[in-house]
């Protein structure tokens, strides 16, 4: 709430449709702000847009500022001259590494085809301590999450 | 152990393709512009429910995209393949109103694109668009 106070006070607008995004136009400019928990994307047409918001943020906050985003809740990303790649090659080399399979053989498919699977048959009892529970969770953010 | 064998397999998919990305270019044309595909597979779950899959294109990459199973069932591809249609256009909606907040004017139609006869003629019908 404090966030959305101060960047509401820069002449911000928070978009109905993504409610972690906020907006700014002057004219044909624009600054967009995109939030995840306390990381911050900024976006503009103009630099000194930029400059402008980031004036307005630490006047209220300290802030670090990385420079070009490299790497965002595990998503990597390359700026080339026409082009952005997204990428989530470390993320996914942390989870191979930790289950020893940075070395696995690929398969084509994720899948089985044909596979039914059955629910527990321990009683579905919900166990979320175990490294299977763990790696379902890591697979999930990585699929879904980012 | 099938569920932990499952996952391993997983694992191994994931392994090969571990250094996948999207990459988003500058297009000629309509910048503004997104596509989106729809489709469905017809109960293709335990419990004979149909799942709805769909993607939309920007720029080169793919820039929002969903698989999930139906809440209810249905009786025909076609019926299935209508579902999916109508899920994508609210998806589509909220893009259009999104891009046009974020400054992105959406003056084109969006172009869905299905595979089912069937329930590309019903939603050309006249009828279901009182």
């Amino acid at each position: 709430m404090e966030f959305n106070r101060v960047i509401c006070k820069l002449g911000f607008w928070l978009l109905i449709s993504d409610p972690c995004t906020y907006i700014l136009c002057e004219g044909n400019d624009f600054v967009i702000v995109t939030v995840w928990v306390d990381d911050l994307l900024l976006f503009a047409t103009l630099d000194c847009l930029i400059e402008h918001t980031k004036a307005g943020l630490e006047a209220e906050w300290e802030l670090t500022n990385l420079g070009e985003p490299v790497k965002i809740v595990g998503i990597e990303i390359e700026l080339g001259d026409h082009f952005v790649t997204i990428s989530q090659c470390r993320y996914l080399e942390n989870i191979l590494q930790k289950e020893g399979m940075e070395k696995a053989n690929p398969v084509g498919t994720p899948l089985d085809t044909g596979i039914t699977l059955e629910p527990n048959p321990d009683g579905n009892v919900g166990d979320r301590s175990n490294s299977y529970a763990r790696l379902i969770g890591e697979l999930q953010f990585l699929a879904n999450t980012t | 152990m099938q569920h932990v064998s499952t996952l391993k397999r997983v694992l191994h998919y994931l392994s090969g393709t571990r250094t996948y990305g999207i990459t988003y270019n500058d297009v000629l044309g309509y910048p503004n512009y997104f596509l989106g595909y729809a489709d469905a597979s017809f109960t293709n779950t335990d419990d004979l429910k149909s799942i709805t899959g769909y993607v939309f294109m920007m720029a080169g990459g793919a820039i929002t995209w969903f698989s999930k199973k139906q809440s209810i069932t249905t009786m025909s591809t076609t019926e299935a393949e209508y579902i999916t249609l109508s899920e994508v256009a609210c998806e589509a909606r909220w893009l259009r109103n999104l891009f046009s907040k974020l400054g992105f004017m959406q003056t084109l139609p969006t172009t869905i694109r299905g595979d089912n006869d069937g329930s590309i003629a019903m939603s050309k019908n006249p009828q279901f668009h009182k």
